[in-house]
């Protein structure tokens, strides 16, 4: 009786444990998922004078349109002011063709550049500071 | 958390449930006629686990339910295997199981609030040297190693704790990506590792030495380091085999068990018998011989395992805690805090040498060593501070995604 | 500060490679494991899982070829007890099966038919657990004849030696004897006077004994020449009683006289001088050749471990000499006897390649009957018309040779004797043959160990045999 319990239970079990690694992997999937719709922060951050924080992800456009990713609705911005992204461990800036232009430190953006923690950048007339996210933790 | 996986996550916690009631009904008959104790151990096993899911999640709306599942997952074969080898141990089992999910909990909450309290990489050494210098100086010796300590009734393995305390310590240390002072911090972790030797607890040295290698590497990017140290384990390794005896033994018995079947090989090729005899589906629960395998409750409980669910089982067992890793990774990759991220990054290295070790050993494909499979092995000290492990893991995970990483 | 957070994130991701690699590799090791070294596991006699089965399952019997007992489990008040007949003569043959002492001969070749868990496929389980009968391993039925086995051990009254017969026609193995053998059914109290014993019972010569053939092997020589060289039956050798090869000296037995000798003459009188001139007549490699596919030098598959039995290659210095001493047997070249006795089965069936077996069927306990013959080669080692040569001249030297010891009155008698040179002291005594010439029914080689001339010593027990079983099959 009990060795022909155990001879079908076995197969059961196989079953069960697999169908529950299977959910796993659709969970690992839907993860994947995620990723590309909800791209991970950077861990960098644009800081605004009057302290508004705007948290960097992989591509971030700047500027007045609707459909830019960070939106600043100053007449001074173009619609399509810049881009900051990522490339491979360090983030860059380039300018898309502003009016006004952009300048990081003083300097104008001509090409791509990197940017460094607590660099000083302009768009059109608002100031910004690129800064690393970790360090605008709690404060104690 | 996301509906659709909430639901699947419930549907695990469900199949987990099921898998333990089927079995329970199964071992019910081991004895001929029906026995209710397996079925109600079970539900008490199913209360623990619904209870401590509903009541994280519930709380910590933001915690990985992947971890207390995983791990309920293995403690669940782990009691459906001790209750047909010997149904006090499951009872025991059980007991700590409740007992790890209260604590899972308790250090969710205390590594999620926590205050990045600035006790400092070297009393993390301290605290991790005392705990492993305290069986030495009023511990017991069990199995070759001097490594439990024991009041009244309750014994208990400062190690397990320490792994946790070694893993902060190594963070602590490597936060700033560099080591600060060379000199002290090996220094440091020879003491740990010495301290371990002095217990006899061989194979608790390799599993330290070797997470400080991957946290190291991974804070430094020092490959330099890396294959300096690989080299020095390698040369531990054989001075260890010809100076102590008991290394040489270990090895031997790894490379040809069959020498010396009776005596020095009897336990490795015990398990290897069990484990030809499962084959790809098992013998079917209760239906093998883990009388025949010494230690079976302990180190060689994978290989009874394998005996009764087969090759498909056990390669399942192994995949849930490659799982269990890549949670652990996942979470020290989402933090942005250097500390956090190596500090889970130790943790799941600890899990992962750790469950390589055992089950590699008693397949044959490395040498034994004295460790035990968390969650699976009989014993209370690893279950409730592998829930301590998991229950920081998830404190951390917590502390990512409520956005710290943008502050 | 920049690239540090991902340079850890990079080598946290690298670590978990690592893992997944040494995770995979424990399932892909499990994999080979489960694939290929699990059945030898399960069946090692130190596996006590192997040993529980035994204690649940009626270990089947063995049977000899008329249906007698060889070997059987009898049950007692609950106990089983494993009971053996035909003494010291079948205990290399069937071995034992003990706990303790482990497992031997067929008892421990055919361990898996005789518990029944050779095939266990759900429906045959399924059968016998309805029908009652899983408790019983299968029984086998042997080619064997008990009663020519104890006869032949007889013969050999305890000295070292072996003797196997075949059927020529099918393959059948007759009898298998080594002597001295052991009694299995008092194997475990006689274990330590066995065990120590110099002239190792426990060794089955028959099969696993090499010793040069010497004289008889001229057989196979014989039978190259007919064929590659087949001028050699008109030809005449003559021989002044010794050859010179490459500076050593080979001499003929003490009764042959110098002078000129035919094949046929050659032959009866067994002269080593003439046949390493046949010898030398043929082509390294077909000598060789011709030897291997009279099976030396062959690994077999069979019912049991027979070891291999070695034609030399021979080494580039040294070749004259070693090729001259294997023309007749010595040297370098080594033969079970079961290995001669395939050479004569040969001879015996025309020149066709025989198969040795000695398991007939197996009866499980539902009654269904395996047949385990080989399927018949159609293979010729030498042509027809070569191994009726042989044949004759085989008969002569029964007939007016060396080997009249093995004359059997009203029955044409076909052999050739052997007296091995081997470092151990005297000649080992060699005969094979087969009877009757016309249409054979067995063929036979006999060795006494150090037991001297071929004719005087291994031809009678060779014509005891034959005769037995010849007047029995009337």
């Amino acid at each position: 009786m009990f060795e022909l319990l155990s001879k079908i239970s076995k197969f059961v079990f196989i079953f069960l444990i697999y169908y529950f690694l299977l959910n796993f992997l659709r969970i690992m999937i839907a993860d994947l998922k995620e990723e590309k719709t909800h791209p991970k922060a950077t861990g960098f951050v644009l800081v605004e004078e009057n302290g508004k924080i705007y948290p960097l992800f992989d591509i971030n456009t700047i500027g007045r349109a609707n459909d830019a990713d960070i939106i600043i609705d100053d007449p001074f911005i173009s619609s399509k002011h810049a881009l900051i992204e990522k490339r491979g461990s360090k983030m860059v800036i380039r300018d898309l063709n502003s009016t006004n232009g952009t300048f990081v430190n003083g300097k104008r953006v001509k090409k791509t550049i990197r940017l460094k923690d607590n660099d000083q950048i302009v768009l059109g007339k608002r100031n910004f500071t690129f800064l690393r996210g970790e360090r605008l933790e709690a404060p104690r | 958390m996301k509906p659709h996986a909430d639901i699947i996550y419930k549907e695990n916690m469900a199949i987990i449930a099921l898998i333990g009631i089927i079995a329970s009904l199964v071992l019910s008959f081991y004895n001929g006629t029906f026995s209710p104790i397996p079925v109600y151990g079970e539900m008490i096993f199913i209360a623990i686990m619904v209870s401590g899911y509903i009541f994280t999640n519930l709380l910590f709306p933001q915690q990985d339910p992947a971890l207390i599942l995983l791990s309920s997952f293995i403690v669940q074969l782990s009691l459906i295997m001790l209750y047909r080898i010997n149904p006090y141990s499951a009872e025991r089992q059980l007991i700590w199981y409740g007992l790890g999910v209260a604590l899972f909990f308790i250090s969710t909450l205390a590594s999620k609030a926590w205050v990045e309290v600035k006790i400092g990489d070297f009393f993390l050494f301290v605290i991790t040297a005392l705990l492993l210098l305290s069986p030495l100086v009023f511990g017991v010796e069990r199995w070759g190693s001097k490594s439990w300590i024991v009041y009244k009734k309750i014994s208990f393995q400062p190690s397990e704790l320490a792994k946790i305390t070694f893993s902060l310590f190594l963070a602590d240390s490597l936060k700033d990506r560099k080591i600060k002072n060379p000199l002290q911090f090996f220094g440091q972790i020879l003491v740990i590792l010495l301290l371990l030797a002095a217990a006899r607890d061989l194979g608790g040295a390799m599993i330290f030495y070797f997470t400080a290698l991957a946290v190291i590497f991974a804070a430094t990017s020092r490959l330099d380091i890396a294959a300096a140290g690989m080299l020095m384990a390698c040369i531990a390794g054989l001075v260890g085999y010809k100076q102590f005896n008991h290394v040489k033994v270990r090895i031997k018995a790894w490379l040809n068990p069959w020498e010396d079947v009776p005596g020095k090989g009897y336990q490795i090729v015990q398990s290897l018998f069990a484990i030809a005899e499962g084959g790809f589906f098992g013998t079917g629960l209760g239906l093998g011989h883990p009388d025949y395998i010494p230690a079976v409750t302990t180190d060689f409980i994978f290989s009874a395992f394998f005996e009764e669910f087969g090759f498909l089982g056990a390669s399942a067992l192994i995949v849930v805690y490659l799982l269990l890793i890549y949670r652990g990774i996942r979470i020290a990759l989402s933090i942005n805090n250097g500390f956090l991220s190596l500090a889970a990054l130790g943790i799941t290295t600890f899990f992962g040498i750790q469950i390589f070790t055992i089950i590699g050993g008693v397949i044959k494909l490395i040498p034994m060593t004295g460790v035990t499979l968390p969650f699976m092995s009989y014993g209370g000290s690893s279950m409730v501070m592998s829930f301590v492990s998991i229950g920081i893991l998830n404190g951390i995970k917590i502390r990512a995604s409520s956005g710290e990483s943008n502050g | 500060m920049v690239k540090a957070m991902d340079k850890l994130e990079r080598n946290i991701k690298l670590i978990f490679l690592v893992f997944s690699i040494l995770f995979i590799s424990l399932i892909l090791y499990l994999t080979y494991f489960t694939a290929v070294e699990r059945e030898e596991l399960i069946q090692n006699s130190y596996n006590r899982r192997l040993w529980e089965q035994e204690a649940k399952v009626i270990r089947g019997s063995i049977y000899d070829r008329n249906g007698k007992v060889l070997a059987d489990t009898q049950v007692e008040n609950g106990v089983k007890k494993r009971i053996y007949e035909g003494g010291e003569a079948i205990g290399p043959l069937i071995g034992y099966s003990d706990e303790v002492l482990g497992r031997a001969g067929l008892e421990s070749i055919l361990n898996g038919e005789l518990l029944g868990i050779a095939e266990q496929d759900p429906v045959t389980l399924l059968r016998k657990k309805i029908l009652g009968v899983g408790e019983r391993g299968n029984d086998i039925r042997l080619t064997l004849d008990l009663n020519l086995q104890k006869t032949a051990y007889n013969l050999f009254q305890g000295r070292p030696g072996a003797l196997v017969a075949l059927d020529p026609q099918t393959g059948q193995i007759l009898a298998l004897v080594s002597s001295p053998g052991y009694d299995p059914s008092t194997i475990k109290q006689d274990w330590d006077a066995v065990s120590k014993d110099e002239d190792k019972p426990l060794l089955n010569r028959a099969t696993q004994g090499l010793y040069p053939p010497g004289s008889v092997f001229k057989v196979v020589t014989l039978a190259a020449a007919l064929t590659y060289n087949p001028k050699v039956e008109t030809e005449t050798f003559y021989t002044p009683g010794y050859i010179k090869v490459d500076g050593n000296i080979i001499k003929d037995a003490d009764y042959l006289k110098p002078g000129n000798y035919t094949l046929s003459s050659a032959f009866r009188y067994s002269s080593n001088t003439v046949f390493i001139q046949i010898g030398q007549e043929i082509e390294t490699e077909k000598m060789i050749a011709m030897a291997e596919s009279f099976g030396f030098n062959r690994q077999e598959k069979s019912d049991i471990p027979i070891a291999q039995s070695t034609f030399p290659k021979p080494s580039i210095v040294k070749k004259d000499v070693e090729m001259a001493e294997a023309f007749i047997g010595q040297g370098k070249i080594l033969a079970t006897p079961l290995q001669m006795a395939r050479v004569a089965a040969i001879i015996a069936n025309r020149g066709r390649e025989i198969s040795p077996y000695i398991v007939k069927e197996t009866v499980s306990p539902l009654g269904v009957v395996k047949a385990r013959e080989p399927s018949a080669s159609s293979n010729q080692v030498i042509s027809e018309d070569a191994a009726d040569k042989i044949k004759e001249l085989m008969v002569e030297v029964v007939k007016n040779g060396t080997g009249t010891s093995a004359a059997i009155k009203g029955i044409e008698v076909a052999g050739k004797t052997g007296s091995a040179e081997n470092p151990h002291g005297k000649a080992h005594a060699w005969f094979i043959g087969f009877a009757p010439a016309q249409n054979p029914q067995i063929a036979v080689a006999v060795i006494v160990e150090n037991g001297g001339s071929g004719g005087a010593v291994a031809a009678p027990i060779a014509r005891s045999v034959m005769l037995q079983y010849l007047t029995d099959e009337k």
